[in-house]
């Protein structure tokens, strides 16, 4: 982490609201685009990333520096969305049907932006959420085995699991 | 893994990166909330969570002495119902251990 953020999130974590606030506007988009890739739903990302700079808000004190500070708002936003997924399917038996209306809204949306909604986006929105994580932060965001592990709270032994198993079902989708 | 898998993989990997930038290049967010609004809202959930800590930290106290006050009464006028209680209470909390320990491993098997 640069000299410059990291006394920026000392200077926020110590109470500075003016440091707090310029930090999480910085990294506003950074963690939409995340969780737009994560949840493949833009209105679940936008409800999702206003919740995770709220926990942000809160639990500002607990960051220790040992990461990036993207690194841990992402992991905060990953909790949150796995969290609301399990609560949902607890709650909600139509969770299926939901899913699929939002999917389908989603690619419309795409396509509407002249974009070609391709083989491999199809096959990602029917991984599970805890597979695409995985598959996101190794394949795309590059981090390791150990610091997803750390940021999904599981072994890094499940992480790399995860991820070989998310490999595979988009393997045998794209087949 | 065999040459052709691993240069599946890769093919694959490419393909899922390039989308995935697509996404990233497609999508911004509605609107990002200016610095001055979100200042208000560091400053007002600060309030909020001192306000909440105050609390906890009163009940935490409150009830804490009402527990050892309990407790304390209960020693003296009955010793054996007291160490009763203490002992069921361990083995209380043993058992839930171990459940707990028992569901967290069998929610965790389906992902390995």
């Amino acid at each position: 982490m640069e000299a410059a953020e990291l006394e920026e999130v000392r200077r926020a974590a110590e109470g500075d609201d003016r440091a707090l606030a310029a930090l999480l506007q910085r990294h506003y988009a950074f963690v939409y685009k995340y969780l737009v890739k994560v949840t493949m739903d833009p209105n679940a990302a936008e409800e999702t990333v206003q919740d995770t700079m709220i926990r942000c808000m809160e639990n500002i004190h607990r960051y220790d520096g040992s990461s990036a500070f993207s690194s841990w708002m992402i992991t905060i936003a990953t909790r949150i969305y796995i969290d609301k997924t399990r609560r949902k399917k607890r709650e909600n038996g139509w969770l299926d049907m939901i899913r699929s209306e939002a999917i389908r809204r989603f690619r419309w949306q795409f396509e509407s932006r002249n974009e070609e909604w391709t083989d491999v986006m199809d096959a990602m929105t029917r991984l599970t959420p805890e597979h695409r994580v995985a598959v996101l932060l190794k394949h795309y965001y590059g981090y390791g085995y150990d610091e997803i592990g750390e940021m999904l709270g599981i072994p890094a032994g499940t992480a790399k699991s995860r991820t070989a198993y998310g490999l595979r079902q988009l393997r045998k989708e794209l087949g | 893994m065999s040459r052709t898998d691993e240069q599946d993989d890769q093919e694959l990997l490419e393909r899922l990166q390039q989308q995935m930038k697509v996404l990233d290049d497609a999508y911004e967010p509605v609107s990002i909330p200016s610095l001055a609004s979100l200042e208000v809202q560091v400053r007002e959930r600060r309030r909020i969570k001192r306000r909440k800590n105050l609390i906890e930290m009163i009940l935490f106290w409150v009830i804490g002495l009402m527990v050892i006050a309990s407790g304390a009464l209960l020693f003296l006028s009955a010793p054996a119902l007291y160490l009763g209680i203490q002992a069921i209470g361990v083995a209380a909390a043993v058992t839930a251990a171990m459940i707990w320990a028992g569901k967290h491993r069998k929610e965790e098997a389906p992902h390995e």
